[in-house]
Formats: structure tokens, C-alpha cells, sequence
């Protein structure tokens, strides 16, 4: 029965050439006809980024050209995550043609959408490059961002399928995700810092979300790189992968409740 | 080839009435034993909702039966829904190449099939247009091609001749004849059943989810005229 489920996961991982093509295909049609293509996520995203750092640092009397790159590390990384499970509602509900007439494994759908996103995000890194030399704070471990987002989608493989297996049997779920994440980007440490201590601090202690925002802020941005909040984060990440075998029951049920 | 052991397959989703229910599942095939055996042309008859579909599925690997066992050749292609795989914002050459791409076929290997594709094809200039300019019928034809591009061991195709104009039905089977020449298996299941008579030479009958004939095709169709 366990080989069983880690065939299951490793055929999925194997099927690299599947979900990595249909990832990229997503965003060609996803841009198709568009001037910019993909760039304009980029755009898009440096106007949220310049938005949010103009109020952010007026609210909180900051520097705005040293704020900018911390904003945009970590809109960077929101933005990844929330795509990942915003996209993750349809994943089969909207893949039905391929799921009803092909043998692709389950897994790859919520593969393909975490590369799609891994995708997008390299077309946005470009952001807090630009941000880090405007405000003279560039620094080599900013090129660690995307091996970091790239981790983190390797942990956000198992949120998505359960997000996907959940809408596709309760559609209520469909209505429930999008202020959940709505929270999560109020209640995690985004635009704000985890306190040293009161009650906040505490609550964050067990946001898996609060792990990877200061973990990526404490790796790119400078500070303690073997610290508590990035060895939780590969923590996390090494505990959602190993949860990935877990799923081949649920998987099972995927093509004949759709 | 082909070889289905008392399969049994429910469906979870929706009511539906004539049905047989077991622990609140629809009952959708209901112990079909079969096998089929290579170069057999096999025409599935049924009413809807009978489970042909459900039972070509099985046959494609795509679904696991419920009970029962089913041992299939992995080396299959089938056209269960005629818009299946077709990216309506990329062409039919793109779609073609995407096609290849999901089967593993090397780079090397993929410019001469999608030439072989366009060539067999005869779409002209629409082959590199977006296929939501296509008519139904261009669609059709691009499924079928798309599904007959590398020769396989068993072919399954579900009502996907309809929209064909008919001297492309002709090259179509002239296609499907060397492939099953090569000692494939066809399995096919229309409402035409002229088409069914020309194509194949067994039929199965499902009601109800039930195999209740198997044989020659016209005794087949017979039975399914009378009931």
C-alpha cells in the first residue's frame, strides 16, 4: 500500500515534461493577443508595489525608497502564494477534458499551477532588483528569491491539491477560499513585522505563512539567515512534501467526482 | 489485449433515476466481463446513459473500476469528447505540438508528424489560426487526426465521426483501416449504427449499465432494433 503512494507521487513529479508544458502554454494563452505578454504581470505588480510602499511608508513615516524594497520582497512572495491557491479552487473543475480523456496524474495539475506561478514571479523579480538599487541596498542575496519561491511552491503542492479536491466536492469551499486568503494576507506578516512578544508574536508562532514572510525577508533582505522563522519554513516545506504519497487515496476519487 | 473482469463503476455526483443505487452511488456499470482481443474491431450500442462512455473510459485507463479488474494496454489513444485537448487560443499547429508534447514524443520526432498531421488534414491556411475560428467540423477533424497521430495499439473513439463531412470520412477510415491493419484494436461507439455495421465486426450491447449482448455486429444491432 505505501509503495503505492509514493508511486503515485513520484509519477506525478516524473510527468515534468507534462504539467512544465501546460504551464507554459497557460500563459501564452492566458497573455495571447496581449502586446506585453507576460510583462504585464510586471507592470502590474510594480504599480501595486509602488501603491503600497507610497502608503505604507507615509502611514508609518518612513523612507520610501528604503521601504520599497522591502515591500516588493514581500508582495513578491504574497502574491505567489495567494495566486497558488486562488488558481487552485478550479484546478479540476475546470480541467475536466484532460482529467476524463487522459492518464495524467492528478498531481500534475496542482504542479502546473505552481510552475505557472513559479513562472510569473521570475517575470516579476525583476521588481525588487529595480527597487534594490533605486534605494543603494542591492545585494547578492536577492538571487536567492527565486530558489526561495521555488521551494516554497514545492510546499504549496499539497495546499493546492486539497484546495482543489475540496471545491470540486463542496462547491460552498469556492465561495470560502477567496476571503480566507483575504485573512491570511491581514493575519500573516506581509506589510507588517511578527513583535518581539504579546499576543501576535505568540499567534504567529504556529502561521506557517508568518515562517515563510520572515523567512524570506531574514534570506534576502539581511537578517538572521539560520534563524528561528527560516528553519521552520524548510521545516514546513520538507513536512509538505513528504505529505505529498498521502494523497493518492484522495486522488483516486478525483476523475469520478468531477 | 483488452480484458474486463465483472467491472463494476459508480458515480458519486448526481441522482440519476434509472439507475441501480448501492450505498447512495449510482450504479453506472454493473458487472461487465469482456475481452478483446488484437485487431478486433468492437462497436459499443447502448441507449444513453447505458455506461459506453464510462466503459471506454476504463478501457483508456483514464478511470479504475470500482470492483472487478481491468487489464488495458497502455499504448491507446481515444477520442471520448470530440473538443477534448483543443486549446480554442492556440492553432492547430500549436495544438498539435502540444499533443506530442503531453505523449513524450521527442523534439526530433514532431516537426515530420505535425507535417504528416497537416498534410492528412487538408485545413489549408486554418491549420496555423486559432482553432475557435474553426467550424465544428474542422474541430472534428483536428480531434481525430490529433488522436490517430502515432499509430497505437487500441484506438477508442466515442461519436466522433458526426460532424465529418464525408470525404474526409473516407480518407478517416482509410486511416483507421492501416492502423487496425498493424494489429490494433478498435473500439468505437456511435448512434449511426450504419457506421457501426461498416467499421466493426463485434458488437456489445449495455443497458442499464448491464452488458446484455455480445457478437457478431449485426446480431448485435438486431437485438438493440428490437428492444
Amino acid at each position: 500500500m505505501l509503495s503505492e503512494y509514493f508511486r503515485f507521487a513520484c509519477r506525478s513529479a516524473g510527468e515534468y515534461q507534462v504539467w512544465s508544458h501546460l504551464g507554459w502554454r497557460d500563459l501564452r494563452v492566458r497573455f495571447s493577443r496581449t502586446r506585453l505578454g507576460p510583462w504585464w504581470s510586471t507592470l502590474a505588480q510594480s504599480v501595486l508595489v509602488i501603491g503600497i510602499a507610497t502608503a505604507t511608508s507615509l502611514i508609518a513615516q518612513e523612507n520610501f525608497r528604503e521601504h520599497l524594497l522591502w515591500v516588493s520582497v514581500s508582495l513578491l512572495v504574497w502574491t505567489f502564494i495567494a495566486n497558488v491557491i486562488l488558481e487552485s479552487i478550479d484546478v479540476f473543475s475546470l480541467e475536466r477534458g484532460l482529467l476524463l480523456n487522459t492518464r495524467i496524474n492528478e498531481l500534475s495539475f496542482s504542479y502546473r499551477i505552481v510552475w505557472r506561478q513559479v513562472l510569473l514571479s521570475l517575470y516579476s523579480f525583476p521588481i525588487p532588483v529595480v527597487c534594490a538599487v533605486v534605494s543603494s541596498t542591492f545585494s547578492p542575496r536577492l538571487f536567492l528569491l527565486p530558489i526561495f519561491v521555488a521551494l516554497t511552491g514545492a510546499a504549496l503542492v499539497t495546499p493546492s491539491f486539497l484546495v482543489g479536491y475540496i471545491t470540486l466536492r463542496r462547491r460552498d469551499f469556492v465561495q470560502i477560499i477567496p476571503p480566507l486568503v483575504q485573512f491570511g494576507f491581514f493575519f500573516s506578516p506581509v506589510m507588517w513585522q511578527v513583535p518581539t512578544s504579546g499576543r501576535l508574536a505568540a499567534l504567529s508562532t504556529f502561521n506557517p505563512l508568518a515562517w515563510t514572510m520572515e523567512g524570506v525577508r531574514d534570506l534576502v533582505l539581511g537578517g538572521h539567515v539560520f534563524g528561528r522563522n527560516l528553519a521552520l519554513w524548510v521545516i514546513f516545506v520538507f513536512a509538505s512534501i513528504m505529505f505529498l504519497p498521502s494523497l493518492a487515496p484522495i486522488a483516486k476519487q478525483v476523475r469520478v467526482r468531477i | 489485449m483488452i480484458r474486463l473482469d465483472s467491472v463494476t463503476f459508480y458515480r458519486y455526483s448526481t441522482r440519476v433515476g434509472h439507475l441501480r443505487r448501492v450505498d447512495n452511488r449510482a450504479v453506472v456499470l454493473d458487472g461487465v466481463t469482456v475481452q478483446i482481443n488484437a485487431g478486433e474491431r468492437v462497436a459499443l450500442l447502448g441507449e444513453n446513459g447505458a455506461g459506453k462512455t464510462t466503459l471506454m473510459r476504463i478501457m483508456a485507463g483514464v478511470f479504475e473500476p470500482h470492483r472487478g479488474s481491468a487489464a488495458i494496454h497502455h499504448d491507446s489513444s481515444a477520442i471520448l469528447d470530440s473538443g477534448f485537448g483543443i486549446e480554442l487560443w492556440l492553432t492547430g499547429r500549436e495544438n498539435a505540438e502540444s499533443r506530442l508534447i503531453l505523449s513524450g514524443v521527442p523534439k526530433g520526432e514532431r516537426q515530420e508528424l505535425i507535417a504528416s498531421l497537416e498534410n492528412f488534414l487538408e485545413l489549408g491556411t486554418y491549420f496555423n489560426e486559432h482553432t475557435h475560428t474553426y467550424s465544428v467540423g474542422m474541430l472534428a477533424r483536428l480531434a481525430f487526426g490529433l488522436a490517430t497521430l502515432q499509430p497505437r495499439a487500441v484506438l477508442i473513439i466515442d461519436e466522433s465521426f458526426g460532424a465529418i463531412d464525408e470525404r474526409f470520412q473516407r480518407r478517416a477510415w482509410n486511416r483507421l483501416s492501416e492502423i487496425i491493419e498493424q494489429g490494433s484494436v478498435l473500439v468505437m461507439a456511435s448512434h449511426s449504427l450504419e457506421q457501426l455495421r461498416t467499421y466493426c465486426t463485434r458488437g456489445l450491447l449495455l443497458k442499464n449499465g448491464s452488458l446484455v449482448a455480445d457478437g457478431p455486429i449485426d446480431q448485435v444491432i438486431a437485438t438493440y432494433s428490437s428492444t
